[in-house]
């Protein structure tokens, strides 16, 4: 925070050269996304943690209540690569143009998402990268003995069984008797702006099946373990102020960013990715260090 | 048939727990004054196509207090369906737990009796849209104990489904229901208030024609003899199961204006572009007049997750900012 509030803002676009974004590039893009995905929309955010550099009202993006049905680890491994070839051949150009470019092999992009990102982390040596906080202390359940005290007696009877109520499933993959819906972990996702690194950075706060905040260790649980051990940290959220969330560390973004442009536009020459596309960009390969958690991303490249 | 719901759950945003637990150390102190705040239907989230992970069964709806819940304003430009409602903090555990929980609902249906028989309820129809909750915050430890309710008024026998559900598609010409979204999107941006809830559509089968209006225009539509459905905005998770919101409704209408049938529109398309499927549904209900000015039943507490009735306990300290902590317990 020391760093950025000494870093001055620039205003020259340089999203195709470099990968990074003005603050006015991020409104926009933030603006495509509220537009394509309905169930994204700016904050305001804590007045006092407002940055003047982005509009009042449109401090940071945020969805909430994002399920996540399973844990990373419940995906075999062979599922997991299954999974991602199949998301990428179905969604978009990148693979496609990729397809062209590499003997149609979707390895080049676990390259980006799984081993390169990850190694340069290691050897970049950049302080602010903290071991992701397991110690997190486990709420203890048990701790809280006055919780049961506070249910009502059976036998006040005070309020009658609800006729027209459907209770959910206790939880997904449940026996037969299911109700058709479930209660899963959901999460709310942030993505604000990084000054420093000129970015879009990630949010995380996870709330379990009951909607009991997820410890940060839990949180891991979601993560691809590749990346849960090296780029996600724990910080104070920007504009929360007090809540620590985890992170998704920005400084690996921006070269990301530009390799994916650069794969897109060399498979796809006269193509040239627009500022206000980058957030797009920016959920996909967000989406491989959390598989599981399904958020709303849809493509279209066209609009 | 029954006409069953599914249950929503609730959802209390970390940040809002920490705004209240502040807010009871430096404003309110001792007071018992409940608090109105907003909360929201979060709208469906669309799966991303392919993913590997694609639910066999769609997750629970859930009501989101959000951080600025307190703060009417912020709440007021969200593009989703907002409650109304208050939340009361109590000062100590056992005033929590001998809380009248019965007594409580009852005066929240009182209330809202008198918001509907006053004509306040087709001026701001989210006041049908209600969850309150009681809170009680453990400072020192950083643990919330919380209940929500979600007040549903109650005929003495349950409205019953008259009809097969059908699609929109097969009740409606492609060009009527254009005409439906392109209504409904005009009645969106006019409001300013979140998503209206509730409306009405009036039909014009010999014009083919269809318009989207506010509940408080349905008396004068419905002199005018031509048919009127009633809409709402429906973020139910089961297919063949309309949401929570329509339970007050249909007592709304029952208590109102004296109907007993009615051709309910379950509105489930409310993308910016329309250009998705309409998945819109049709119900319609039969069922006698609520008797007289009593509410039978008021329903309900939030289940804890036992399922139970009991409240939840939110355990916040292993997320507080440690500079923070070492100044609040200073």
């Amino acid at each position: 925070e020391t760093v950025e509030s000494v870093t001055s803002v620039s205003h020259v676009s340089q999203f195709r050269e470099k990968g990074v974004l003005t603050p006015e590039e991020f409104v926009a893009a933030g603006d495509m996304l509220v537009y394509k995905c309905p169930s994204w929309s700016w904050e305001a955010g804590d007045p006092s943690k407002a940055k003047d550099y982005l509009p009042k009202n449109k401090q940071y993006l945020i969805t909430r209540n994002v399920p996540c049905h399973q844990r990373v680890a419940a995906l075999g491994e062979s599922v997991r690569e299954i999974a991602m070839e199949d998301a990428e051949d179905e969604e978009w150009t990148y693979t496609q143009t990729l397809g062209a470019a590499k003997d149609g092999e979707a390895r080049e992009i676990e390259d980006i998402d799984a081993e390169e990102e990850p190694k340069s982390m290691e050897t970049s040596g950049t302080e602010e990268v903290k071991a992701p906080v397991t110690a997190a202390p486990e709420s203890q359940d048990e701790d809280v003995p006055d919780l049961d005290d506070l249910e009502l007696d059976e036998d006040d009877a005070i309020l009658p069984d609800d006729p027209s109520v459907i209770l959910p499933s206790p939880a997904a993959g449940a026996a037969s008797a299911s109700s058709g819906f479930v209660k899963t972990r959901s999460y709310n996702i942030s993505i604000t702006y990084d000054k420093y690194y000129m970015v879009p950075r990630m949010w995380l706060f996870g709330y379990d099946e009951d909607g009991r905040p997820l410890t940060h260790a839990q949180v891991f649980e979601d993560m691809s373990q590749d990346h849960a051990k090296r780029t996600v940290t724990i910080d104070p959220h920007p504009h929360v102020p007090g809540v620590s969330h985890a992170s998704v560390h920005p400084c690996k973004h921006a070269p990301t960013l530009k390799r994916i442009i650069d794969q897109i536009e060399s498979g796809d020459s006269g193509r040239q990715m627009r500022p206000d596309q980058s957030l797009f960009l920016f959920l996909k390969f967000i989406s491989s260090i959390i598989p599981t958690i399904e958020y709303d991303f849809t493509m279209d490249f066209d609009a | 048939m029954a006409l069953r719901h599914p249950a929503p759950a609730s959802s209390l945003d970390a940040s809002f727990l920490s705004r209240i637990a502040s807010l009871k150390l430096h404003d309110l102190r001792l007071s018992l004054r409940p608090l109105p705040f907003t909360a929201s239907f979060c709208l469906p989230h669309r799966v991303p196509q392919g993913s590997s992970s694609s639910p066999s069964q769609p997750s629970q709806e859930r009501l989101v207090v959000a951080a600025d819940a307190l703060d009417l304003d912020a709440s007021a430009i969200k593009r989703a369906v907002l409650t109304t409602g208050e939340v009361t903090i109590f000062n100590t555990i056992e005033s929590f737990k001998e809380l009248d929980k019965k007594q409580f609902l009852h005066n929240i249906a009182t209330e809202m009796c008198r918001q509907i028989d006053s004509g306040e309820v087709e001026e701001n129809p989210s006041l049908l849209v209600r969850c309150d909750v009681i809170v009680f915050s453990d400072l020192k430890d950083y643990k919330h104990y919380y209940w929500f309710a979600f007040p549903a008024l109650c005929f003495p026998d349950p409205p019953t489904l008259s009809d097969s559900i059908l699609s929109m598609e097969d009740v409606m010409s492609s060009d009527m229901i254009h005409q439906l979204h392109i209504g409904y999107n005009g009645l969106l941006e006019s409001s300013g208030n979140g998503i209206p809830p509730f409306f009405i559509v009036v039909e014009d089968k010999d014009a083919n024609t269809v318009s989207v209006k506010p509940l408080s225009h349905y008396p004068a539509c419905a002199q005018s003899g031509k048919q009127v459905l009633f809409g709402f905005v429906d973020h139910s998770p089961l297919q063949s199961n309309p949401g929570w919101p329509l339970r007050n409704l249909l007592y709304f209408l029952n208590r109102r204006w004296s109907l007993s049938d009615v051709t309910v529109l379950c509105y489930r398309d409310f993308s910016e572009n329309m250009q998705r499927e309409s998945q819109a549904e049709w119900h319609s209900r039969q069922g006698r007049r609520a008797d007289s000015d009593r509410v039978k039943e008021t329903l309900s507490w939030e289940l804890n997750q036992k399922g139970k009735l009991g409240p939840r306990c939110a355990d916040l300290a292993p997320f507080m900012d440690p500079k923070r902590r070492a100044i609040e317990s200073a």
